[in-house]
């Protein structure tokens, strides 16, 4: 007998199977990622600041396997100790975000009434700005390094998740367990931490994960706008930038950057994506 | 000869790598002009019943056996059968029709795509056809709730809609799905009687699948029994329901008297 | 439909108010005042001139009514006059915009007519072939940095092979240009812009559109189109495509930010004269009023495509268009 033609509900088969491999890809990939960059100081084959004008842009070698910078200095170390500053930057980016972000949902969607209307209408407004605008704007006036670009991405970025955990707390409110605690007469702020703040945890590991992805796509962007990472600290945005000038002659300046930028984010979408998968259908 | 035969009729849902068994090995026959109901609880099968009739079961279900509307062939039918079929001599009524109407396209345009695509109608005639049949199930204006998009009606005239909707090709049967499950009960009752003056006036074979006791007896003739996926017993409205033989069917009764009790 | 739009404007207020107090508050933060970077460069400036022109500015004044006078000049969209050459915000922008406006329209075109098919079709097999092909795409689309596109393509097309020019809008020799041959020259510079924010924008888009299909696809109402015996066709455009369209259209609205952010980085990377390019040399120079319009109107402007999908939803749902009480 035929099969009946139209498709009318998803079915995938073996398809836990196959999102625990993106978990397992995505994971062993940040691993390996995570190591290289703890462990640049002693597996870096060069100083990563050390300029050598006589070996400037030099091809990929035995000695040199990606090659050198415009100042003689060797990319892989460069790039090893790029990892340490976008997994770095990432992570506390993310950090920020995600507290300010819980905060808001949790009292936006916990307190509710006029607290609730004027907190999302803040989250509109930030939404409203393409967020390069004002990341640009506030990291200029403020005069770039690490630290401020680490907070002002993530005060660019925290709409998503205080969306997320006030929609959250909205549903979970009416539940018969949060109403059981408020019926014995606990108090709003317990009931929040200990029966609100452990459901939302799922949800916003995953958006965290994603996020993470986000914004060292973000700071490579500034790094290379050159309003991110300050040379000669090197990240990867800010060694695409220096490359820029050998464009067209010094390939592997602008291709090995690119590949860690999209192997790395790449790898926490998958990772997102499949705990996504996991624990939220 | 029944206007419809099911023999040995099997679905089995694909679960992960393993089959779930939905219906086992179920026969009936439909005569014409005659109202079979299958009765059960939610889960023994008898919607899988239902839309195996015409394959409109999701990819993941596998059917087996054999089913006949008259002489045309139902499970191993091909695409372009099918196509004649559904609606054309099975036609179907589901359960919500707040869902099973579509949002963006307004009552006239629905009713005319079941008519169009299985009556020689022209578009003139087609439309004078789709303000009859909304006459037929009592909607008053029909000229201008052509105009009117489902959300602009109420949860009973949506259903008269379905209703029409699945008559105006003229199937030779029709597959009630729960028709009143979703409704009021007020309009319940409405809806019952609609079905049951459009059986008796245009001599209408229908399948009604069903959980609730009071509608089968209303207009079935015969009732079939369902559970856990098998055909528990069936016979005669009156028999089955005034001397049930299977637990099944006695335990459908108890339920529905501990509910009148209630209320 | 009006009521609701009404009520959709009205509730746009807090944030527009919210909006420019942003504007106004990045530009407060500077350390330093504007009037440090004008007469920085002019050695002759004595404390008085610096007073008087901080007076000039009202500077001196208390931050709220700075504020309100600025929003009082912004509300007749007077931004005042840049730093750099002192020429007024608002004639740069409108000088910049067009250019800015037509890439982006070019590439939101393009996302549309491509990523809805791809989406539409990955939706009608959820988990064939073509469907984990597009998811793989997709994922590659969301991870890659989009001005390394850039790079690689100026690189490779534009130095290597040729194919395109690297950076600009025109030739060199674009004056002696006939006004189609200009317009011709224009579409060969934006080829590889244009062509990298749609693959970087598809991934999104078609993701959205997948899954909107895939959610319209499992309604009662798509049983009921296939119980009528229509064709398979009519079943996925006519009833499935146009409710899976519906969500498309708001999410379009909701994009437009990080249209705009694209438009900074593409037009940096390809020397492209639009407000993208502007607003990176604005910030680059601390061109305070620049920034401030730049960063007003992008925020605007995304309200103001929001507003649009919002209409464009409401004309396109009946449950909308039309109200319950009719008929």
């Amino acid at each position: 007998m035929r099969p009946t033609p139209p498709p009318i509900r998803a079915f995938v088969w073996g398809k836990a199977m196959r999102e625990s491999r993106l978990v397992v890809a995505g994971g062993l990939a940040l691993g390996l990622l995570a190591v290289i960059a703890i462990l640049a100081p002693w597996i870096a084959p060069y100083d990563p600041l050390a300029v050598s004008l006589p070996e400037a842009l030099l091809p990929p070698s035995p000695a040199h396997w990606v090659g050198t910078d415009p100042l003689g200095r060797d990319v892989l170390a460069r790039l090893m100790y790029g990892a340490r500053i976008s997994l770095v930057i990432g992570v506390i980016a993310v950090g920020v975000a995600v507290v300010i972000g819980t905060m808001v949902g949790l009292v936006a969607g916990y307190v509710g009434g006029r607290v609730d209307s004027v907190l999302m209408r803040v989250v509109d407004t930030m939404l409203a700005f393409p967020s390069i605008f004002l990341l640009l704007a506030v990291i200029a006036m403020l005069s770039p390094n690490i630290y401020n670009i680490m907070v002002v991405i993530g005060l660019t970025s925290w709409m998503g998740v205080a969306r997320l955990v006030r929609a959250e707390v909205l549903s979970l409110k009416e539940r018969e367990f949060i109403l059981a605690a408020r019926a014995i007469g606990a108090s709003t702020w317990r009931i929040m931490w200990r029966h609100v703040l452990p459901n939302v945890t799922a949800p916003v590991l995953v958006a965290a994960t994603l996020g993470v992805g986000g914004a060292i796509l973000t700071e490579s962007v500034l790094s290379y706008l050159g309003l991110g990472v300050q040379p000669p600290t090197p990240s990867w945005g800010n060694i695409l930038n220096e490359g820029r000038v050998a464009l067209g002659v010094a390939w592997w300046l602008t291709l090995s950057p690119g590949v860690c930028i999209l192997v790395t984010v790449l790898a926490f979408n998958l990772l997102g994506e499949g705990l996504r998968e996991r624990f939220l259908k | 000869m029944a206007l419809l035969s099911v023999e040995h009729l099997s679905v089995s849902y694909r679960h992960r790598d393993t089959l779930v068994r939905a219906v086992d090995d179920v026969s009936f026959v439909i005569e014409a002009g005659e109202v079979l109901a299958l009765v059960g609880e939610s889960g023994s099968g008898k919607s899988s019943v239902a839309l195996a009739l015409a394959r409109l079961l999701p990819p993941r279900a596998v059917i087996s056996g054999r089913a006949a509307l008259k002489e045309t062939s139902l499970l191993d039918a091909s695409e372009e059968t099918l196509r004649a079929i559904r609606g054309g001599t099975i036609a179907y009524v589901f359960q919500d029709p707040a869902t099973s109407l579509n949002p963006v396209m307004t009552i006239g345009a629905q009713l005319l795509e079941a008519i169009v695509w299985h009556t020689p109608a022209g578009h003139e005639e087609a439309r004078r056809l789709a303000v009859w049949w909304l006459r037929q199930v009592g909607i008053p204006m029909p000229e201008l709730r052509l105009r009117a998009y489902p959300h602009q009606l109420s949860g009973g005239m949506q259903q008269r809609v379905c209703l029409a909707m699945a008559l105006a090709a003229r199937p030779s049967l029709l597959v009630a799905d729960e028709p009143t499950t979703a409704l009021d009960v007020t309009i319940q009752v409405q809806i019952l009687r609609l079905l049951r003056d459009l059986q008796r006036r245009l001599n209408l074979s229908v399948l009604l699948i069903s959980h609730d006791l009071t509608v089968v007896e209303r207009i079935a003739h015969r009732v079939g029994v369902m559970s856990g996926g098998r055909l528990a017993e069936s016979g005669a409205v009156d028999q089955v329901l005034h001397r049930p033989a299977h637990a099944a069917t006695q335990a459908l009764l108890r339920a529905r008297s501990a509910m009148s009790f209630k209320t | 439909m009006a009521a609701y739009l009404i009520r959709r404007l009205l509730s746009m207020i807090p944030v527009l108010i919210g909006i420019t107090i942003i504007s106004f508050g990045v530009m407060k933060l500077a350390p330093g005042k504007p009037t440090d970077v004008m007469l920085d460069f002019n050695p002759k400036a004595s404390v008085e001139a610096r007073e008087r022109m901080e007076q000039l500015l009202g500077l001196n004044q208390p931050i709220h009514i700075q504020y309100l006078t600025w929003l009082r000049r912004v509300a007749t969209l007077n931004f005042d006059r840049s730093f750099r050459d002192g020429r007024p915000v608002t004639e740069i922008v409108v000088e910049r915009l067009p250019i800015t406006l037509t890439i982006n329209v070019c590439a939101l075109v393009l996302i549309l007519g491509l990523a809805i098919p791809l989406g539409v079709i990955a939706a009608v097999r959820p988990g064939g072939l073509f469907d984990r092909a597009t998811t793989v795409l997709v994922f590659i689309g969301y991870s890659t940095p989009a001005f390394w596109l850039g790079l690689l393509g100026i690189a490779w097309l534009g130095v290597a092979l040729g194919w395109v020019p690297v950076s600009g809008l025109h030739s060199l020799d674009a004056e002696s240009m006939s006004l189609v041959g200009r317009a011709l020259d224009a579409a060969h510079h934006l080829v590889l812009p244009v062509g990298i924010m749609t693959f970087v924008g598809l991934a999104g888009l078609s993701r959205y559109a997948r899954s909107s299909m895939v959610e319209v696809l499992r309604q009662d109402y798509i049983r009921t189109a296939r119980a009528k015996g229509l064709p398979e066709r009519l079943v996925l455009f006519r009833h499935g495509l146009r409710n899976a369209l519906l969500p498309i259209v708001t999410i379009l609205g909701l994009s437009l930010p990080d249209l705009i952010a694209g438009s900074v980085v593409m037009e940096t990377v390809f020397a492209i004269p639009g407000m993208g390019r502007l607003f990176y040399d604005a910030v680059m120079a601390r061109d305070q009023h620049i920034v401030m319009a730049l960063v007003t109107i992008g925020a605007v402007l995304t309200l103001l495509g929001n507003l649009l999908a919002d209409a464009a939803y409401a004309a396109a749902d009946p449950r909308i268009r039309v109200g319950k009480s009719h008929a």
